[in-house]
């Protein structure tokens, strides 16, 4: 790299011409020139970029203010966790997949922990099932108001991002409040959850309830019928449903554009069908179906649904009772041979494990579906033709997490 | 709809040739010889009755040589497998399609055209596991750099010791200023 700076030849310096009039037009002044050739521009943006939240380089080339083309570039963050996932035992490694999505990490483990429950045919109690769904719908509230609050930041908005931040602060003392920690969860293992629900917590979950729709009306009144806000994201980044289905879109991105398509509605794993909710999806209420108010329209309903997919999961807790699969040793867990993929309703879209054991104590082969990933995937197909200005709010719409995309 | 069926519907389809039923203890998977893998991919996906319009995933796993403990007879030879996930969104179904490659030629179809989805997965596949896609647009690196030596997933990997001049092993000594 070194030698490339040293030997590459000197910067032209700027020639002006010494008549100002040369190059003119007739009966103009002599400062316009007629001569304005454009040329496509190649510019940068990231890795070090404050929207595309994380480590995310995307070169675009401009001609004007217009984007032409887009080529995400990722990678930054790889760690390699499926060969982590070969080499490290099943128990050991629940705590690498919190830090796939670290704003979601217990839909994370909750993903993890089915697909080894799945190949090794464990039978998981009912009360850990339940205090798996409250966890898993809080952490789903916390991710979704991230999403918004920094989505508000990135158009410009910067209020609201404190209003969301006072809420997830209030959901992590929750999460904090049962495992310990206030990102990287580790809290849902093999066969079960690490410990059975304090004494109090639902009943401050239910506080935290009840207060927390009132609030998300204010949220409302700041962000989301706010004219600006609605003139910045309405009419941009159209996706349509055909579009969203072949690039593989999942989660609200996929729900945004009209498809009614939730996997805990389609494929229900833990207890889903025992709850009523409803899976909202984008209208066009502000501009055209599957524009970016649409995708944050459906994470804003989502809180709604998952603080009642809460209350309905703590009303019928059952009291007491088991929160381990029986005869799980977790220092010496050994799965038994088999194969198979579990998919699950993140935040951001489907995430997948698909694991192959042939016995053991580790895994043969761990495969991640990261929804971040395959989210990420449209962007160079939605980005041109779009103003560089609305690159900011089509990526930030999308809600990627780097650590989940590059794993 | 299951994996059996699927096979069945397919074999009425006039598209069941070479196809069988991988029978895992899990989860069944359909097993297509790799000739045949676009004709089958292209039915499964625009045939109204099947209509998969979601690939979900693609994995590339290297399967390393399986002796049995007694006899010491090869009972796996060392292969590639490839396993597309689809899902059907108007049938509520998911399908797991397994393609087996020679361990000395880990080549198969790209359907990164039936399916703009399978482009970054393909990939990383070809990242990470070192399968190449025939037709793929664009085949490259996506998550390791340009100039990166070897497929980490593979199993026979070797960890490199220096990358441009850094030193990746584990016990080396920090240096001194």
């Amino acid at each position: 790299m070194a030698d490339s700076v040293t030997a590459a030849a000197p910067l032209p310096t700027p020639s002006r011409p010494a008549d100002p009039t040369a190059g003119a037009a007739p009966g103009r002044p002599p400062d316009t020139f007629v001569d304005v050739r454009t040329q496509e521009l190649q510019i940068n943006m990231g890795p070090q970029h404050p929207s595309t939240h994380g480590v995310l380089r995307v070169a675009l080339w401009v001609d004007g203010e217009i984007v032409t083309r887009a080529d995400p570039d990722i990678g930054y963050l790889h760690r390699c966790a499926e060969k982590i996932g070969e080499n490290v035992s099943y128990i050991m490694y629940v705590p690498y997949t919190d830090r796939y999505d670290y704003l979601a990490a217990m839909n994370n483990n909750l993903g993890y922990c089915l697909a080894v429950e799945k190949v090794a045919e464990l039978e998981v109690p009912e009360r850990a099932q339940y205090i798996r769904t409250i966890a898993v719908e809080l952490n789903r509230i916390a991710s979704h108001l991230m999403a918004v609050g920094t989505y508000g930041l990135d158009v410009g908005a910067f209020t609201p991002f404190f209003y969301a931040f006072r809420e997830r602060e209030e959901i992590l003392r929750l999460l904090e409040w049962i495992c310990g920690a206030r990102l990287t969860y580790n809290f849902i293992r093999i066969g079960g959850v690490m410990r059975d629900a304090p004494e109090g917590w639902v009943a401050d979950i239910l506080k935290f309830l009840d207060d927390f729709e009132r609030k998300l009306d204010e949220f409302d009144d700041l962000l989301t019928h706010n004219h600006i806000f609605v003139q910045r994201t309405a009419d941009v980044g159209v996706i349509p449903i055909e579009k969203a289905l072949a690039y593989g879109l999942t989660g609200p991105n996929l729900r945004g554009s009209g498809l009614r398509y939730d996997l805990r509605r389609e494929a229900p794993y833990l207890l889903y069908d025992r709850f009523e909710f409803d899976v909202p999806v984008g209208t066009g209420m502000k501009g055209t179906l599957g524009d970016c108010w649409d995708r944050y329209w459906v994470r804003m309903l989502e809180m709604r649904e998952s603080a009642r997919i809460c209350r309905q999961a703590i009303a019928q807790l059952p009291e007491g009772g088991e929160i381990m699969a029986k005869n799980v040793r977790h220092l010496a867990f050994k799965s038994k041979p088999g194969e198979g993929y579990v998919g699950i309703e993140n935040p951001r879209g489907e995430f997948g494990y698909y694991l192959i054991s042939e016995g053991g104590s580790s895994s043969y082969r761990s495969r991640i579906r990261a929804p971040s990933f395959c989210n990420l995937s449209i962007l160079d197909a939605i980005l041109p033709g779009t103003m560089l200005g609305d690159a900011v709010a089509i990526i930030g719409s999308i809600d990627i997490v780097l650590g989940e995309v590059d794993r | 709809m299951t994996a059996a069926e699927i096979l069945a519907t397919l074999e009425k389809d006039g598209q069941g040739e070479g196809l069988a039923l991988f029978a895992g203890p899990q989860d069944p998977a359909l097993v297509v010889p790799r000739e045949r893998l676009r004709a089958v991919m292209t039915h499964l996906r625009d045939a109204r009755h099947l209509a998969f319009d979601l690939l979900v995933l693609v994995t590339g796993t290297h399967m390393t040589e399986k002796k049995d403990a007694k006899s010491q007879a090869i009972v796996r030879e060392q292969h590639f497998e490839v396993i597309w996930h689809l899902r059907s969104v108007r049938h509520r179904c998911v399908l797991a399609v397994k393609t087996k490659l020679p361990f000395s030629d880990p080549e198969v179809d790209s359907v990164a055209d039936l399916w703009p989805a399978a482009n970054w997965h393909e990939r990383e596949t070809f990242d990470l596991v070192g399968i190449t896609f025939r037709g793929h647009p664009d085949l490259r690196r996506i998550l390791l750099p340009d100039d990166w030596v070897g497929h980490p997933l593979r199993k026979d990997y070797v960890y490199p010791r220096e990358y441009r001049g850094i030193n990746l092993e584990v016990d080396a000594p920090w240096p001194t200023p």
